[in-house]
């Protein structure tokens, strides 16, 4: 991560941090996790919500 | 040979003047651009201020919905004039600290600031040599306007309008201006000394303005049945959760006018290059950076928020506190990392308003926590991922980007804020000009002090059992 440039004079392309490394691909699978994550908790709590109106009806 | 010289002089002089008129052409087009990207930005501001508005009114209860409005119109209002007379000074004259002098850039200082922004000298009123100064002057107000939103929904339901809107005045046109011209302003010693960044204003807005709000709650206190004898403290609900709901996606949308404010384009009196977009700072920067980062931010707040709360409102606040979460580096993100920083912002908000909830502070919405303690987590974490990144244009050698600059800027800008919301509402107070009467509260701001109902056909009430 961070930046290795002393000036932006004749920077040309991405101008990211971390661009043309790794980082790329790791933020990127983190943020798919995430996602992923999320999903599986929110259908856990909706499941349990179903059920739970279920058990008190 | 001598005629042959001739006739070519003759077409070098025409190419010449050619040129000229193209470059003249050029020159006049980028400079209608400038002006009319900055126009175009402000009433896309005034959509946060209409979200708001709906924010406020919808999280007010029945019997003081209008009051709230009230308060919040007058905010803006007031903000334009105090913005005009002094605000736009503070931003040109402060950059250096007290010194009052010029800076390296030589735009700021005292003299430079009575030469362009005193409200009597050429440059403040329609001038045809001068495209810059209405259009620039007219966004930054309306980030002035956006500070005094912010605090504005925090202290709903229980402050004076008088006093408000003197508190209002204080942050939107004092401030967050000074934190502006420390860390916004090239010339600021923040930017200058510590290589400060913070492209799109979480700290010098967001964090500032949260932080007023929190002096500002100290001295205010709760409303009347927020608290229980033994301190545990009661849900008081939105009479309109949509309409609150709607307000926070307005505040969203007028986003992009904030954000778009804070490029400099090339065409206007100081802008960085002829060709290209920049920072403020006149680091680099694309639209297309600011499209993918602020949408990744977004969506990364409110996945995080719906997470943990499932609440439409902590959802939507959390897309707020995405945004803000990735303002300062919205210029260099990766844009899976902007998704990320956002998501943790959207889970930590509602257990940071649980936490300051715990400590007796009433924030009707939530505005200490979205904008205060989400402004500091991504001003300082920009700190860990920009490290190194040349805080400004030039050459090698000018200052960097580091935590440890951040860190400071979060200190200054946490007591810019903090400081002048305490020390005014405390005097306020002493004056009895910031709490309403108790059997006010009680009856409702609505039918004690506004002419007009809000639903004169009624509806249910929100009745809270400790009242």
């Amino acid at each position: 991560m961070g930046f290795s440039i002393e000036t932006w004079n004749d920077i040309a392309g991405p101008i990211y941090f971390g661009a043309n490394t790794s980082w790329e691909l790791i933020w990127t699978v983190a943020s798919v996790a995430l996602c992923v994550i999320a999903l599986i908790v929110g259908s856990r709590h909706e499941l349990d919500a179903y059920k739970k109106a279920d058990r008190d009806k | 040979m001598e005629q042959d010289l001739a006739e070519l002089a003759a077409k070098v002089a025409e190419l010449e003047a050619a040129l000229s008129a193209t470059t003249a052409k050029g020159n006049t087009t980028n400079t209608m651009f400038a002006e009319t990207y900055y126009y175009l930005s402000i009433p896309l501001m005034i959509i946060i201020h209409s979200g708001f508005l709906a924010y406020e009114m919808g999280a007010s209860r029945l019997k003081n919905v209008l009051a709230s409005g009230i308060k919040n119109i007058l905010a803006f209002a007031f903000m334009v004039p105090t913005f005009y007379y002094f605000g736009w000074w503070v931003y040109w004259g402060f950059p250096t600290g007290i010194t009052f002098s010029a800076g390296p850039n030589g735009i700021s200082g005292a003299a430079y600031a009575s030469e362009i922004a005193w409200p009597w000298v050429e440059y403040m009123g329609p001038n045809i040599s001068d495209n810059a100064s209405g259009v620039f002057w007219g966004a930054f107000t309306l980030f002035a306007c956006t500070t005094a939103s912010i605090m504005s929904g925090a202290v709903i339901e229980r402050i004076q309008v008088v006093g408000f809107t003197i508190l209002a005045v204080v942050l939107g046109s004092f401030a967050w201006v000074v934190a502006a011209a420390w860390g916004w302003h090239a010339d600021g010693w923040l930017v200058q000394d510590w290589g400060v960044h913070d492209f799109g204003a979480a700290g010098l807005v967001h964090a500032v303005a949260g932080f007023f709000a929190l002096g500002v709650l100290i001295n205010l206190g709760p409303r009347i049945g927020k608290f229980n004898a033994d301190g545990s403290a009661n849900d008081i609900n939105a009479h309109n959760l949509p309409l609150t709901v709607t307000g926070l996606m307005l505040i969203i949308v007028g986003f992009w006018g904030f954000l778009m404010a804070c490029v400099i384009v090339p065409g206007e009196a100081w802008s960085w290059y002829g060709d290209k977009m920049a920072t403020i700072y006149g680091t680099p920067i694309t639209l297309s950076a600011l499209a993918f980062n602020i949408l990744m931010g977004i969506a990364g707040g409110i996945i995080g928020a719906w997470m943990v709360t499932r609440d439409p409102f902590w959802m939507m606040s959390g897309a707020l506190a995405g945004i803000i979460s990735v303002a300062s580096g919205l210029d260099v993100y990766w844009p899976a990392a902007a998704f990320v920083v956002a998501f943790g912002a959207g889970v930590i908000l509602k257990p940071a308003a649980t936490v300051l909830e715990r400590m007796g502070i009433d924030d009707a919405v939530g505005a200490v926590t979205v904008h205060g303690t989400i402004g500091l987590y991504g001003l300082i974490l920009f700190g860990v991922f920009g490290a190194g990144m040349p805080a400004l244009q030039g050459d090698a050698g000018v200052v960097q980007v580091s935590l440890v600059g951040q860190l400071v800027g979060a200190v200054v800008f946490f007591l810019l804020g903090f400081v002048p919301g305490y020390v005014v509402s405390l005097i306020l107070n002493v004056f009895g000009l910031l709490r309403v009467g108790e059997q006010a509260e009680i009856n409702g701001l609505d039918p004690t002090k506004v002419p007009t109902r809000a639903y004169p056909e009624g509806i249910s009430a929100s009745v809270h059992p400790a009242e």
